[in-house]
């Protein structure tokens, strides 16, 4: 039997083909399982692979692992390079609307009302919106921001239908500005782009 | 008609698992990414004839943020796609069960117009069924991420078959190919004792990645899951059975589902679902 140092030395191109082969071609996967013998021919296996291949127990599973390891260090691709996401671009100020929610309380004192603000539409039920518009003037080098407040009659919130695995930030301006910066470039040189479309999606988890 | 990015499962055991509507989407794409580990994947998709590129070979690294490299890959196959589309994603097992990236490539798709369309594959799942003989129509089942479980110390319900998920990943979001020690599987073996007696089974089910694989099967009590953490790689998958049975809480609805008079009020006697 070869020694250990004999069977490291043979090339691991042999494993990765048996196992292959026997993966792929169903004739050659039957002769495997029928006669493992018989199908190492025209395979050059060390012995210990041969007697792990014939017994096809779990100890394959460290043949397999060491096929796979050597197609990892064989059959790198060159892949480009990640680019490093650039940091996010500012934002233009997009209108806010903020939920007013009152609750009335029962107390000892009398009625009292409880109020919570929020960006959120209330999860309680009816709310009342406030839209908060932005207006933005240029003054110098700064940028003046006064607030035009408008009330709005807001609907019931809506519940959500579909539930959506992972909480990207879809709706976010930012990464819709990411998108179209993405849409922008040309083709060829949009990774750093994309970078930053990453992380504007993934910016709230 | 065909979208600017399918995603595909290759499946569990191998190429054998592809579904015949995968591989017809692996051969129209005009180049196939893939990220499965299977020693035979990447040759069969070669000789599908579009170029293939390899994406776990490229971005995974020992000690690297699994997270990140996730983020590599929706950028390479979302790049492809504005640039050569359409192109393929193929994934080991069921594409979207425990895989990040192709949420990553939906949501970058539908901020760029770009079509995406996900066929299903072979899952863990679904091969965990068959060597488990396991139906989950009849005590429900529960499954959770190992990881997830802890975090945010899930609910235990000990009369539904419990299935873990990613016990060889335990307690980091880092890829690492190292054994784990019997302390990583300690507020595991916590968590569980709550819900389950010492004696209750285990069992560790490593299904198999190849034809000529059988799947690798450990069944011990819970009181050894720590001592069994050094075998507990990243194929690995706990089931618990259930450790008691829920009795019927509605009588009433028992008496009437053989009852022909209860099946005609809640039917419509005009004819058949359409």
């Amino acid at each position: 039997m070869p020694s250990r140092a004999a069977r490291c030395a043979l090339p691991e191109s042999e494993l990765v083909r048996y196992l292959q082969m026997s993966a792929l071609d169903d004739d050659f996967r039957a002769l495997a399982q029928a006669d493992p013998t018989a199908s190492f021919a025209g395979f050059d296996l060390a012995e210990e692979d041969r007697a792990v291949l014939a017994r096809q127990d779990a100890s394959t599973l460290a043949l397999l692992a060491r096929a796979v390891s050597s197609l990892v260090g064989d059959g790198a691709v060159g892949v480009p390079a990640r680019s490093e996401p650039t940091a996010p671009t500012v934002q233009a100020l997009d209108p806010l609307d903020l939920h007013l929610h009152l609750t009335p309380v029962q107390t000892a004192d009398g009625l009292r009302h409880q109020a919570t603000l929020s960006v959120e539409p209330s999860a309680q039920g009816a709310s009342t919106q406030i839209r908060v518009r932005p207006l933005a003037e240029p003054r110098g080098e700064q940028l003046a921001v006064h607030y035009q407040v408008d009330l709005v009659r807001a609907d019931p919130p809506r519940p959500t239908a579909v539930h959506r695995t992972w909480d990207h930030a879809v709706d976010s301006p930012a990464a819709r500005d990411a998108a179209a910066r993405v849409l922008e470039a040309p083709a060829g040189q949009r990774r750093e782009a994309l970078g930053a479309l990453v992380d504007a999606l993934t910016e709230r988890l | 008609m065909t979208a600017d990015i399918t995603i595909v499962g290759t499946g569990i055991t191998g190429v054998e698992q592809v579904t015949r509507e995968a591989e017809r989407a692996l051969r129209q794409a005009t180049r196939i990414f893939y990220n499965d580990p299977g020693v035979a994947t990447g040759a069969w998709l070669a000789s599908l004839g579009p170029p293939v590129q390899p994406l776990w070979q490229a971005h995974y690294g020992e000690g690297g943020s699994r997270v990140a490299t996730y983020r590599a890959m929706a950028i390479d196959v979302v790049e492809a796609a504005l640039d050569e589309g359409p192109v393929a994603l193929a994934i080991h097992g069921h594409p979207l069960v425990f895989v990040y990236t192709p949420f990553l490539v939906r949501d970058m798709a539908d901020l760029l117009g770009l079509e995406v369309r996900v066929l299903p594959g072979v899952s863990a799942t679904a091969c965990l069924f068959a060597e488990l003989m396991l139906d989950p129509g009849v005590s429900g089942l529960l499954m959770y991420e190992a990881t997830d479980l802890l975090l945010r110390r899930r609910t235990l319900v000990p009369d539904v078959p419990l299935i873990l998920w990613q016990v060889g990943q335990l307690e980091t979001r880092l890829h690492t190919r190292r054994r784990s020690t019997p302390e990583r599987l300690v507020r595991l073996h916590r968590a569980l004792s709550e819900a389950y007696p010492p004696t209750h089974p285990v069992t560790a089910l490593h299904v198999s990645h190849h034809p000529l694989l059988p799947s690798i099967r450990q069944d011990f009590p819970l009181s050894e899951l720590c001592e069994r953490a050094p075998t507990l790689d990243h194929g690995v998958t706990l089931y618990l059975p259930p450790a008691t049975t829920r009795p019927v809480a509605d009588p009433e609805l028992l008496a009437q589902l053989d009852s022909p008079a209860h099946l005609d009020r809640i039917t419509a006697a005009d004819g058949l679902a359409k």
